[in-house]
């Protein structure tokens, strides 16, 4: 009989419709992430605030996409002057992490940075901040 | 300028021009198809490719063999997982590197799990296209949310998995998780099968949109290049997971879904039936994946010799190849992609013509787009 199908996709519908809610309410409700979750990457510092790093450049000559860049001081070549990320052209593949020798780099669950500006996603991984106004960083409507 | 041949049952009426996308909600992506109508039926198509062009097959020769592994997530968006292991195994035949055997089972693992969500994505997408406006469409969701999130939990991405490493797999599976995935998918993935089945397969208004639609033989099939569930629904079993196994497909048992009617129902049937099958291989896989290591050692740097590979395999969407050329150097001297669907979208001008246009939609939608690897 025609019709038959559609009453049972009905059915179906009500049946389902009984059923508790799994909607996420983000952002009111932060999800929970699991640890292996690739999000924006941070550096190891030690106690007294000295960074894993040893600017051995195995991650910046490793990243597809050219993000990392690594300032060595001239005087010192395994201190890190400087450890740039640019996560606007950052596609979080981990290859960074996984080549790191000291295991430096890590990934974070923090996801929520949108930023206006395109500069605004320029990181500075050695001490902390946030690199604004750095780099080729293009305005976008404001 | 497009000059298409006027057919004759234009009768001396004008025929008119319509551009179905680039942006359009029924064209999977950035689709564009100029078709030329007369009334209501198409007289000519014509597939305008090159919306998503990302340059990926050049990319990839500026970019070390390990960086382009990268990139081969980003061709088909939809079935990332096969086109990882493509690359990976076009790379290791190049280079002669044995993969262990629990990373061949877990590659099996991951690749069919891909399967389900890609042929969940076709469904959504084809739903859609016939005006069921949502419903099946967020149930079928439901799923592919619940599989990614299986995923998340082991490569530490929903979409840009970045799984698959040369001569294995980066991490181990939890233990935990593979009975969580094998609980999900003999159980409550099956019952949701059951509902998106009778959503789709039992409504009767769906059945008068699609039987007897654009039913073409295997022969014309064949001729044009089609491969994947596109052709199996003509009733040719032709499968590379069966006709030249890879990973662990030789050591589990499935069958290769099939339909002599060879219209667009039967391929929706076609494709419900490899889900179900994609879950029973997960199954199995879980229950007899071996212990041992997951990956062997490959130098930083990888040189294989110079020389050349071609390499096949099933993605969800039909047979994906990658042909590499290397010059012995540390970048591919040529990255080329196989793609199943450029193959399948171009014998749309041999299909549309003849339908009218709310059927080219549906034999559309059962090519099962993907536009990121189409047009690379």
């Amino acid at each position: 009989m025609f019709g038959q199908g559609l009453l049972k996709g009905l059915g179906i519908t009500f049946q389902r419709l009984r059923r508790p809610t799994e909607t996420q309410l983000y952002p009111y409700q932060q999800p929970v992430l699991p640890a292996t979750s690739r999000m924006f990457l941070a550096m190891y510092h030690d106690e007294a605030g000295v960074p894993a790093c040893k600017a051995c450049m195995t991650c910046q000559t490793g990243c597809p996409d050219h993000v990392i860049r690594i300032e060595k001081d001239t005087e010192n070549p395994k201190v890190p002057l400087s450890f740039t990320v640019n996560s606007g052209r950052c596609t979080f593949c981990g290859i960074c992490v996984e080549l790191c020798p000291f295991s430096a780099l890590h990934f974070t669950g923090d996801f929520e940075r949108a930023t206006y500006l395109k500069s605004d996603l320029i990181y500075k991984l050695v001490d902390g901040s946030r690199a604004t106004g750095e780099g080729e960083g293009e305005r976008h409507g404001r | 300028m497009v000059t298409f041949n006027r057919a004759d049952a234009c009768a001396g009426t004008e025929t008119v021009l319509l551009n179905i996308g680039p942006q359009h909600p029924s064209t999977h992506g950035v689709t564009h198809i100029l078709v030329e109508l007369s009334g209501e039926t198409v007289v000519a198509a014509k597939p305008i490719l090159g919306y998503l062009h990302r340059g990926i097959e050049k990319l990839a020769e500026y970019r070390t063999w390990q960086q382009d592994l990268v990139y081969t997530d980003r061709l088909d968006y939809v079935s990332q997982i096969g086109n990882e292991w493509a690359y990976c195994r076009a790379v290791e035949r190049l280079t002669a590197i044995e993969v262990p055997e629990r990373a061949e089972w877990i590659r099996t693992l991951f690749c069919e799990l891909n399967r389900i969500t890609s042929h969940i994505m076709w469904y959504a997408g084809v739903t859609m296209d016939i005006g069921t406006m949502g419903t099946p469409f967020i149930y079928a969701f439901k799923a592919r949310e619940r599989i990614y999130d299986f995923f998340e939990a082991v490569t530490g991405a929903r979409m840009m998995y970045n799984y698959f490493r040369f001569g294995g797999v980066r991490c181990d599976v939890a233990p935990g998780l593979l009975e969580d995935i094998h609980d999900y998918l003999g159980g409550e993935f099956l019952e949701l099968m059951d509902d998106l089945d009778a959503l789709l397969l039992g409504n009767e208004i769906v059945q008068s949109r699609m039987k007897g639609i654009g039913a073409f033989t295997t022969a014309q099939l064949v001729e044009w290049g089609i491969t994947g569930p596109f052709l199996r629904a003509s009733g040719l079993a032709q499968d590379l997971r069966k006709d030249a196994p890879y990973g662990a497909y030789d050591k589990v048992e499935f069958a290769v879904p099939t339909s002599t009617v060879s219209d667009s129902f039967a391929r929706c049937e076609v494709r419900m039936a490899e889900m179900r099958e994609a879950a029973s291989i997960c199954r199995q896989v879980i229950e007899r994946m071996p212990e041992g290591d997951i990956s062997v050692k490959v130098p930083r740097l990888l040189k294989p010799e110079a020389g050349e590979v071609y390499v096949r395999t099933e993605s969800p969407r039909g047979e994906l190849g990658i042909y590499l050329v290397s010059d012995g150097g540390p970048k591919p001297y040529r990255f080329r992609v196989r793609s199943p669907i450029f193959y399948n979208i171009s014998a749309l001008p041999k299909m549309l013509p003849g339908w009218k246009l709310q059927d080219a939609l549906v034999i559309f939608g059962g090519i099962d787009t993907s536009m990121g690897e189409i047009d690379r």
